[in-house]
């Protein structure tokens, strides 16, 4: 069906090549993984393959790419539409309609499907993935998932031969991830499928796998290249904590868990110390009750009664299902949001956006959003120039701070030129240079590559470690397992669940209320013996070589 | 907070053919421009508000309100200073030229918060406008609106680090627009550059216009709307050639 030899692209004539020796064939059908770190040309890849480029986008392309025998690199994207979709890794740029229900049937009506049963299709669609309620809304006022979502249903809606989706996952809540895959996997959708990532989170649920690294395959196979250690360092890519936790992929008729019995012995005492909760002594920082929150233009309230409490030097993880309120209440506890209903102490006192100036960092998802300085210390050093500090100052605590963040070597660089994952830390790092005491992050992960994360996660912890209090907000299983202590659940607007960690992720209901999903070395742990294990780390622990 | 007017409810001037709403913007602008005198622009301006209360858009003038009303105020001081006729007509002329600019700000204020951007494109394209003109007017309307949303997100993720726009004096507030400014107009290239692609993965070419044929039927109360914009034209005109 699909059929590309020796592809290669430059966006210049005489540029680096994005894209060097491409080959890649797909039977109808297929559902292909390609995974790689940040830069590594899956973007590139995926706008080719979804005819976009060089017709849209132009750059020097050579090779061939044949979809049905058709010459998809000559065709204008007019005649390439109805064969391929692709949804973009700025996904929100794909939504230009006033509404939900306008998104869905744009792409259809412009297929020359009549405007009725594109209507009606819409509406089926949005009704099986339960987003019926979001149909009159502007895709503007939605939360980063729901967008995530409409603009993903915008292109299946079309039902292509190819969809490709280039990290289609990032802003989505793990339990309609899961439901999307199911649906991509259930026979309803008989395209090929494309996806680019930079995790193997799911692995299981494509037929191939492709690592990719400085434009090029590096290695292509089915499921079992999720065990290629070597080849998976080399694409910048952590191996699946299942895979790990086995020593390899596993094959043959065998499950994991029959593996692990056979070569494993569980020891309770190690498991015993892992169950100790954690209690934090230390002062009340905010008490939160009946809290509610309603944008001046809506008719519903965002936050429906929220209580809670923070102690200080808590290192609190957010969770819920997209839309459940989780940005709304952390921006009224960095004091940006202002309240009318309920109550919210901040140190026994009501919480204001003068008491919080300084005293709440506040990190966006969205790191160019804040960047416009020329330079990366110029960037850091201005919340301290604006508080007017003296300048030997400045430069003493921007240069911690740098140091902190590992990015004293980037200094004189240009922030917009850097990598992501750095413009991220450079943002970060321009919030927590004002020393705020309570540091709030909001999905600080998204679309970090694993070195990133690890990078971002390790600054945070080590933030936490020395005192200041700490909430994130992310829908990163893994990261929510790995990191912090206590996990706060929101859903339809409320705290359903605040507590320890273990709790949460041992409690079915708990989950699907909140719109989490256990990870797959929690559901093996559990299969194994019952005991809840978390991590990766606390599985190696627990379960030793015989 | 969001910027986009449109408001979608169930009135009776929500359910207009969107050629009927095009047609009753064009008649307040007439009505606008062929009134000379205070009181009949405070009439168009009462007729107006009418269609804001009976339209249920009452909103969208809460949030345009203080717009409007420092336009009329700048326009009437403006038009005082630069008067040239007779020293007795200055502030009637003032006045009137004011709540003109102020009558026609209201109707497209009102257009757009009756009217969705698919319906001005369908609306505009039934009216003869080709596809790709009546498709870059509705996005322009609604690249207003979504540039407008990410300024406010700017502005609250600069704010966060101690550059406030929104509180303190005016020179410092000036002073704090200076950082916004590079994210935005970063973000609006960016957005401008993605637009194009954005597009066209949705199968959307200039060339190819989507088939609305039989999509749009005029209805009685359309007709009747019709005619009302007709009669009162009319009668306008008769009471500008007999006054």
């Amino acid at each position: 069906m699909i059929e590309i030899k020796n592809l290669s692209f430059s966006y210049k004539k005489g540029a680096p090549l994005a894209l060097d020796s491409i080959n890649l064939s797909l039977k109808p059908g297929e559902k292909v993984l390609i995974a790689g770190r940040n830069g590594a040309g899956k973007t590139t890849l995926s706008k080719i393959i979804a005819g976009l480029m060089p017709q849209v986008q132009k750059g020097h392309v050579s090779g061939t790419y044949l979809f049905d025998g058709m010459d998809m690199l000559r065709m204008e994207r007019s005649r390439t539409a109805p064969l391929a979709a692709v949804l973009l890794q700025d996904f929100e740029s794909q939504l230009t309609c006033a509404t939900v229900r306008e998104e869905l049937v744009f792409y259809p009506l412009n297929l020359g499907v009549p405007y009725e049963r594109a209507k009606k299709a819409a509406e089926n669609l949005a009704l099986k993935f339960g987003i019926e309620g979001l149909l009159d809304r502007d895709p503007m006022s939605l939360s980063g998932g729901e967008k995530q979502k409409a603009a993903l249903l915008s292109l299946l809606i079309a039902n292509p031969g190819l969809l490709v989706l280039d990290e289609p996952f990032t802003d989505i809540d793990p339990a309609s991830q899961r439901f999307l895959l199911d649906f991509l996997d259930s026979g309803t959708f008989r395209g090929c499928l494309v996806v680019m990532e930079q995790s193997l989170s799911y692995y299981r649920s494509f037929d191939r796998i492709v690592l990719m690294d400085d434009g090029r395959f590096i290695k292509e196979g089915g499921r079992e290249t999720a065990g290629e250690f070597e080849a998976l360092r080399q694409a910048g890519i952590k191996p699946p904590d299942l895979v790990s936790a086995c020593g390899g992929f596993i094959s043959g008729g065998f499950s994991e868990a029959d593996l692990i019995r056979e070569a494993k012995y569980f020891d309770p005492q190690e498991h015993e110390k892992l169950s100790a909760n954690y209690a934090n002594p230390s002062p009340l920082m905010y008490e939160v009750s009946g809290l509610q929150y309603q944008y001046p233009e809506s008719r519903e309230y965002a936050l429906t009664g929220v209580s809670l409490s923070i102690n200080e030097g808590d290192y609190l993880v957010v969770l819920g299902a997209n839309g459940s309120g989780k940005t709304t209440l952390m921006k009224v506890l960095a004091g940006i949001y202002g309240h009318k209903k309920g109550t919210v102490l901040f140190r026994g006192r009501n919480i204001s956006a003068e008491m919080m100036r300084g005293r709440a960092g506040y990190v966006y998802q969205n790191p160019d959003n804040q960047i416009f300085a020329e330079t990366v210390f110029d960037e850091i050093a201005f919340a301290l120039r604006m508080k007017r500090l003296p300048e030997n100052i400045v430069v003493k605590k921007t240069e911690a701070i740098m140091d902190v963040f590992g990015i004293t070597q980037k200094r004189g660089l240009d922030p917009f030129s850097l990598p992501k994952g750095d413009r991220q830390l450079v943002a970060c790092a321009s919030v927590l240079v004002m020393e705020p005491e309570v540091i709030i992050l909001d999905e600080p992960t998204t679309g970090l590559d694993a070195a990133a994360l690890e990078t971002m996660m390790k600054v945070i912890d080590g933030l936490n470690r020395s005192g200041k209090t700490v909430i994130i907000i992310t829908h990163y299983m893994d990261v929510a397992a790995r990191y912090g202590r206590r996990i706060a659940a929101m859903s339809g607007g409320r705290v359903a669940y605040c507590g320890p960690k273990r709790e949460f992720f041992g409690n079915d209901a708990l989950l699907k209320e909140s719109g989490a999903m256990r990870t797959d070395i929690m559901e093996l742990s559990l299969k194994l013996n019952g005991r809840l294990l978390l991590t990766a780390e606390e599985f190696a622990a627990c379960w030793k070589d015989k | 907070m969001g910027i986009m007017l449109y408001s979608d409810k169930k009135t009776a001037v929500h359910g207009l053919d969107p050629r009927v709403k095009l047609a009753g913007l064009l008649w307040l602008f007439f009505a606008a421009a062929i009134s000379s005198d205070t009181l009949s622009l405070a009439v168009v301006c009462g007729i107006n508000l009418v269609f804001f209360i009976i339209s249920d858009t009452a909103a969208s003038l809460k949030k345009t309100g203080l717009m409007v009303a420092l336009i009329g105020c700048v326009t009437f001081m403006l038009w005082i200073v630069f008067y040239r006729g007779e020293e007795a007509g200055r502030y009637a002329f003032s006045s009137a030229m004011s709540l003109r600019f102020v009558s026609m700000l209201l109707s497209g204020i009102l257009f757009l918060s009756v009217t969705s951007a698919e319906e001005i494109v369908n609306g505009l394209r039934l009216a003869g406008l080709p596809y790709p003109a009546a498709f870059t007017v509705a996005l322009s309307i609604r690249l207003a609106g979504s540039f407008m949303n990410t300024a406010f997100v700017i502005a609250e993720a600069q704010a966060a680090r101690g550059n406030d726009a929104v509180r303190g004096s005016i020179i410092s507030r000036i002073k704090a627009f200076a950082p916004l400014m590079a994210p935005l107009i970063l973000n609006g290239i960016k957005k401008a550059e993605t637009l194009h692609l954005a597009l066209e993965s949705k199968g959307f070419s200039p060339g190819k216009a989507p088939d609305i044929k039989g999509r749009y039927m005029l209805r009685n109360t359309d007709r009747i709307a019709l005619a009302s914009f007709l009669a009162a034209s009319a009668a306008m005109i008769l009471y500008k050639v007999l006054s």
